[in-house]
């Protein structure tokens, strides 16, 4: 067997299924059989659309895109744990989350192809909030939703995802200290990816990121990130707490970047091929549909008529993104100051040919 | 029935300019699927594979193993499948799959006033080019940077320019006017300097220029600036000169003034004034000066009340060098001389040390000894 990703060692993950598919905890985790078809299907969706993304990428199509092969299992199994009063706060690399949640990949994409920013989604109606580049900002802004949940006397909570990178940055500290005082009603799902950018966990924390929550006084949770029943069977028990006011959980996911940070990066530079190779041996998905095989949940016709379905979904989104036009030039004046400087108003006539 | 379709090198990175054809995966004449791998291309970021946009046949591959490409050019051209292709649309779009919908969207970018960058609108501005005038040669008919320079000295009207450097002139002038500033005067008889001046075949202006950076030698609080609370001496003494040009008040920059010769300071005047008056000043010779001079006596002023130029604290304007009626052993006399004006920063300087200060620079320009020891 392949050796685990470096940033995995230390404390044992919480897990359902062992990296080679087998059962090594309860499997009853509350989805019956069509959920755990359905979180698959999201899985295989994802993986199909993210590999689309990068080559749309690179044939002009959209400016930057990063990409989150490996990591399926930690967005659809936490996404999936949620309930449609919560919220999501997601950094800019959660497509597969927000696949599950309803948004319009097409409407999700026109960030990356640089026609709108944010997404025009409404996240409201798919309680999906606008991708977020700054690192980290976006747990703070989860923690903020959630006490206004708390005040509200809401019953649903926020959910943050955030990266190995981001709990270096004063947010993550100053969210989760203020999460824990207020005792808010959210849940910081941390993807440990091994990887920030050319960072490897290693030189990021000296710690195992779950253990900071103790500090917070709140419960922290290690789980395997690529076991996608694991991850979310946490995740509902960290929002079920979240409903009873017993407060925020931390959640670290252990999980893979297989791929670049983004299209813009080139990891050869920074880690061997063996480290990647060794990490596909716990793919998230080989593990989990070799457990619904064996379980008889799927077979090799559903998995077979899901491939085509998927490469015509994926087309689909592919012709959408494509025909996205370009937004009229004189939004970017006009969607940004409430009243422009004179030096945009002058830029604005000259861009319009006036 | 098929359609060519172009496809041209993308931006493979964030903000790249181009990329090296490292192999290419397909030759001319085979038939690839969508997403097929078509080419490796190495940039400055990463050497990355790039697949195909389209299915159909590879009509020509634009290049050469080995060849860099810009983004924005040919990198490959595919004949697809009509069903995908409309009428007009075989001469190459710039984006693969540009399709009827966003070809036929209202909001193209209209091309009136010249479509282009930021970067070279803002050339065109410093050179006073109209955009208008000018035809692009980029990308979708982009006006480059080369464009305009070629274009500059064409005659182009330069109305938007004059009104551009209009506002940097005034932005700079209301915030310079919140510095509580004094001006003083003295008189000073040119007679020796006329004579010294002419000796060296040189205007009056770079020997004042000389005789300040002596002065500062002496007094190098004339140097100084205020700035976050406190007082800050400079060593180097970049002097600025108030210029008037078609555009308006420029204040190009003799850099290290105090290591020059009256000559070098003479030249360098020469240059950065016909250079202000072509346009063509470079950022760099408008940025740094520690102390400035205005010779308003060229349009004949007698004295003046200049306010302070942007990072200095002493501005000397020199009057016009006329007959006057001065007083020397007790007579009456007429004498060539000028009013030399000085504003000075309150914050750094005492109206005693400015006085001082003009004292000993009066006593530079009056004296042929003196002015003798300057360096030529």
């Amino acid at each position: 067997m392949a050796s685990e990703p470096h940033h995995w060692r230390g404390t044992e993950p919480r897990r359902v299924l062992a990296p080679d598919g087998s059962l090594v905890g309860d499997p009853d985790v509350g989805l019956g059989p069509d959920d755990l078809r359905a979180m698959l299907r999201f899985m295989l969706l994802a993986r199909r659309l993210d590999r689309e993304c990068i080559a749309l990428q690179r044939q002009g199509e959209l400016t930057v895109y990063p990409g989150f092969e490996g990591q399926e299992a930690a967005q659809v199994g936490s996404a999936m744990a949620l309930g449609p009063d919560d919220f999501v706060f997601p950094t800019f690399r959660e497509l597969a989350a927000a696949l599950v949640r309803g948004v319009d990949p097409v409407q999700y994409l026109a960030y990356h192809r640089g026609t709108w920013h944010g997404g025009p989604y409404d996240p409201r109606a798919t309680r999906f909030g606008p991708i977020c580049i700054p690192v980290a900002t976006q747990i703070v802004h989860g923690v903020g939703y959630a006490m206004g949940l708390a005040l509200d006397g809401v019953r649903a909570c926020s959910l943050a995802y955030f990266g190995d990178g981001s709990t270096s940055e004063g947010d993550f500290h100053e969210a989760a200290n203020l999460a824990g005082v207020f005792g808010a009603p959210t849940v910081l799902f941390c993807q440990n990816n091994g990887w920030a950018i050319s960072v490897p966990t290693a030189r990021q924390t000296a710690g195992e990121i779950w253990k900071r929550a103790e500090g917070y006084g709140f419960p922290g949770i290690r789980v395997d990130g690529n076991d996608v029943l694991a991850v979310y069977r946490e995740t509902r028990e960290a929002a079920a707490r979240a409903y009873a006011g017993e407060g925020p959980t931390l959640i670290e996911a252990l999980t893979y970047r297989v791929g670049a940070h983004s299209t813009a990066d080139d990891p050869g530079r920074y880690r061997g091929e063996d480290e990647v190779s060794d990490a596909r041996g716990f793919d998230p998905i080989a593990r989990f549909r070799s457990w619904l095989l064996a379980a008889g949940h799927i077979d090799d016709d559903l998995l077979a008529g899901w491939e085509a379905e998927i490469e015509e979904q994926v087309l689909t989104i592919r012709e959408g993104v494509i025909a996205q036009p370009p937004p009229p030039v004189e939004w970017m004046f006009d969607w940004t100051y409430a009243d422009p400087p004179s030096a945009l108003a002058v830029q604005r006539s000259e861009v319009l040919g006036g | 029935m098929s359609a060519e379709r172009l496809f041209s090198m993308p931006d493979l990175g964030e903000g790249l300019e181009e990329g090296e054809i490292v192999e290419w995966l397909v030759a001319e004449g085979d038939t690839v699927a969508l997403n097929q791998p078509l080419v490796e291309v190495e940039t400055a970021k990463a050497t990355v594979e790039v697949p195909s946009p389209y299915a159909g046949v590879v009509i020509s591959l634009h290049g050469p193993v080995g060849s860099t490409i810009a983004v924005g050019g040919a990198l490959a051209t595919f004949a697809v499948a009509d069903e995908v292709a409309e009428d007009g649309d075989s001469s190459g779009q710039p984006q693969p799959g540009a399709d009827a919908d966003s070809a036929a969207t209202p909001d193209q970018h209209p091309s009136r006033g010249g479509r282009t960058t930021p970067p070279v609108r803002k050339l065109a501005k410093e050179l006073g080019v109209d955009l208008a005038s000018v035809v692009g040669s980029g990308a979708d008919g982009r006006i480059t940077a080369e464009d305009v320079e070629a274009a500059r000295g064409s005659g182009a009207p330069a109305t938007s320019a004059d009104a551009a450097s209009r506002k940097v002139i005034a932005t700079n002038l209301e915030r310079q006017a919140a510095i509580p500033q004094v001006t003083t005067f003295r008189t000073v008889d040119c007679s020796a300097l006329q004579v010294f001046r002419k000796e060296l075949g040189v205007s009056p202006l770079p020997v004042v220029v000389a005789a300040l950076c002596r002065t500062i030698a002496m007094h190098p609080s004339l140097n100084a600036l205020w700035g976050d609370g406190q007082v800050t001496e400079r060593d180097r003494v970049h002097v600025g000169l108030a210029t008037d040009t078609e555009r308006g008040l420029v204040v190009p920059v003799v850099r290290d003034a105090h290591s020059l010769g009256i000559a070098d300071i003479a030249a360098e005047v020469a240059r950065l004034a016909e250079a202000a008056r072509a346009g063509s000043l470079s950022p760099a010779d408008l940025t740094g000066a520690t102390v400035a001079v205005s010779n308003t006596g060229s349009y004949g002023s007698e004295a003046g009340t200049p306010i302070l130029s942007p990072g200095t604290s002493v501005t000397l304007a020199v009057g016009v060098i006329e007959a006057r009626a001065l007083i020397a052993d007790g007579a009456v006399v007429a004498r060539p001389a000028c009013t030399l004006s000085c504003t000075f920063d309150h914050r750094v300087l005492d109206g005693a040390v400015v006085g001082r200060a003009l004292g000993d620079l009066v006593e530079v320009l009056t004296s042929a000894d003196r002015l003798g020891d300057l360096r030529r």
